[in-house]
């Protein structure tokens, strides 16, 4: 990989809170990179290595007017996460290191009926319910083992199968990105070392920074606009953060691997070889394309099956307590995935192929993408924050359409590694710290809690902030967290 | 030089730093590496009975193989539930292994992170008078 460092002197300040790189601070760029961030953010960033990775990225054959970075950026590989980046169709490039190795990770926000002083009582019993109940965690299995012909399902059908199959109502589906379903998914270009990985696994939250956890609206922003989306003070909220799992991994090792080789067959160079391409339109950069929609689909279906059991536990835990137990879906975003999306570039409606690794689609108003009740306002914009910290519900604008691809930040970003983390916090009493500030937390490993500590992240209200005076997402409610679980 | 693995310093992701005195050992500690980082440095003895994996791996130079080798271990771990310190290759070439790798069950409370893959992100391995050396990133 090219690895020069890039000082504050290499940026140019184009806006308040947007930098960019030049095209002519590398000879190998095609287009400038640009960054979403403050001045005091900036001197964080560049300590790493994610802005020389979004430089690589620009010099990506087919890449259109610049590579992005979002205000939660940090080092990866490939495409840094926080990343965006679009090619022109038909023959500009596809890259499985410019999506991620977990497909599909996302988020799904339920919306419950009721608030935090009907919840507390039965606070603890739901936290212990919800942890025990749905799989979570490394080598636990899903309560779901399917046969690969169920499986072969799952791909092609994504939230649908999980919607015919009993487990979600099929108004959930209009709430969730792509309607929960890719429709370019092919099963037949899934390996069957990938499909092995995903017969146990649906249903399973995963580890590491995936959760489920359970907020309540602490403060709105724009009342007209959480009118529409269904919030209010004091509402009880659901948050499910996971992906593809072994299945989506498997995807990416394997069209990594393939992407290699057709680098070298379209004699596309490369600065570094995790983002391996092939052009879009050729066999490798469609059997990608296809086999990232069936990682897709296992994502939605995969959310859709942890909201079904939710949904189940609500009802026993709340039942006979309290009325009004309909968990509703505000929406469901997607932070890796590659999409055919259209914009105005040049004067001109244009399709392009976006690929976006640890970043939101922020579509705004007047959008036929997004579902009916939201496109007088713009669709909702899901940022978790860090452990114990505050997630944010934002609405998507047209000047993320203009200016970013209709892309804005997915999270809170890590700034310090998991071993600084282990070193600086005991993980039991991170949890009693949470514990005092009305936070329950469930985990299996102390270790795993204090890795996923918030001294480790970015804070999500300067990068909520930064993303909102951009201008690319508006704040619409901030969330506090009253139970977390975590995958293990 | 001996056969050693360092986990470094790395932000969001699992960077492993391998040393041997040669190209074998590179490979073989690469994964004892990997599976204790994935255990939380918790390796324990392999069971008396484990399990043999076959293993056939190429690749079109080193880098490429020791990243297929130690994808296809993720494959095998995640599938059965094991984790692989032990191995016996037929073949072993800069371009393709052949062998099995010896699994021991690992129960769930005992893995401390999920390794997604193993990543040919700035993966060079060196040579030196002493041998080989490599720094892997893993997705976690």
């Amino acid at each position: 990989m090219k690895n020069i460092s890039i000082l504050t002197k290499d940026l140019k300040k184009l806006k308040p809170y947007l930098f960019e790189i030049p095209k002519n601070f590398r000879s190998d760029m095609k287009v400038p990179a640009r960054i979403y961030a403050s001045e005091k953010m900036l001197k964080d960033i560049i300590q790493d290595r994610s802005l020389s990775q979004l430089v690589n990225s620009t010099t990506l054959p087919g890449i259109i007017k610049f590579a992005i970075a979002m205000p939660d950026v940090h080092e990866g590989y490939g495409l840094p996460v926080g990343g965006v980046m679009a090619t022109k169709l038909p023959d500009g490039i596809i890259s499985p290191g410019a999506v991620g190795y977990d497909i599909n990770c996302g988020v799904r926000l339920l919306k419950s009926q009721i608030s935090e002083s009907d919840l507390k009582p039965l606070l603890a019993k739901l936290g212990q319910t919800l942890f025990s109940r749905v799989p979570s965690g490394l080598g636990k299995g899903g309560r779901l083992k399917l046969t690969e012909t169920e499986l072969n399902q799952v791909l092609k059908k994504g939230a649908l199968w999980a919607c015919q199959k009993g487990f979600i109502p099929k108004e959930d589906l209009e709430f969730l990105e792509e309607n929960g379903t890719s429709q370019a998914a092919n099963p037949e270009k899934v390996s069957q070392r990938a499909k092995l990985r995903g017969l146990d696994q649906l249903g399973t939250l995963g580890s590491g920074n995936h959760f489920l956890e359970i907020d309540k609206v602490e403060k709105i922003f724009l009342p007209d606009i959480a009118e529409i989306f269904g919030l209010s003070e004091d509402q009880i909220t659901i948050l499910i953060h996971t992906g593809s799992r072994g299945l989506g991994h498997q995807i990416a090792t394997d069209s990594i691997r393939i992407a290699l080789q057709a680098s070298q067959k379209y004699q596309i160079k490369l600065v570094d070889r995790e983002l391996a391409a092939a052009p879009f339109n050729s066999l490798e950069g469609q059997d990608y394309f296809a086999a990232m929609g069936c990682g897709l689909n296992f994502a939605w279906a995969n959310r859709s099956l942890i909201a079904s059991q939710i949904r189940e536990i609500w009802q026993e835990v709340l039942g006979g307590k309290i009325n009004k137990l309909d968990l509703e879906v505000l929406y469901d975003v997607a932070h890796n995935i590659a999409k055919v999306e259209e914009y105005e570039i040049d004067g001109k409606k244009t399709k392009v192929l976006v690929l976006r690794k640890g970043a939101t689609r922020s579509f705004g108003p007047g959008r036929s993408e997004i579902p009916k009740a939201y496109q007088k306002v713009g669709q909702p914009v899901i940022i978790p924050g860090s452990m114990g910290t505050a997630s944010y519900v934002m609405v998507g604008t047209k000047k993320a359409e203009e200016e970013s691809f209709g892309s804005s930040a997915h999270g809170a970003g890590r700034t310090m590694s998991r071993g600084q983390a282990k070193r600086q916090v005991w993980g039991e009493n991170l949890k009693q710290d949470l514990e005092k500030q009305g936070i329950l937390i469930y985990s299996d490993s102390m270790a795993g809690l204090a890795e996923e500590a918030p001294i480790a992240y970015k804070s999500i209200d300067e990068v909520s902030d930064i993303t909102q005076r951009a201008g690319i997402a508006h704040k619409v409610a901030r969330l506090k967290p009253l139970i977390v679980i975590k995958g293990s | 030089m001996k056969n050693d693995f360092e986990i470094l310093e790395h932000s969001a992701d699992l960077k492993i730093k391998i040393e041997s005195p040669n190209l074998l050992g590179l490979f073989k500690t690469s994964a004892l590496g990997m599976f204790s980082a994935a255990t939380g440095g918790k390796l324990k003895p392999q069971t008396s009975n484990p399990k043999s994996r076959n293993i056939e791996v190429t690749g079109r130079n080193k880098e490429e193989l020791l990243i297929n080798f130690l994808n296809e271990l993720i494959f095998l771990a995640d599938v059965f539930k094991e984790i692989y310190l032990k191995f016996k290759f037929q073949k072993f070439s800069q371009k393709e292994i052949i062998g099995s790798a010896f699994g021991s069950p690992v129960p769930k409370k005992e893995l401390a992170i999920e390794i997604k893959a193993a990543t040919i992100h700035d993966l060079k391995i060196q040579k030196t008078t002493e041998g080989f050396s490599a720094i892997i990133l893993f997705d976690i």
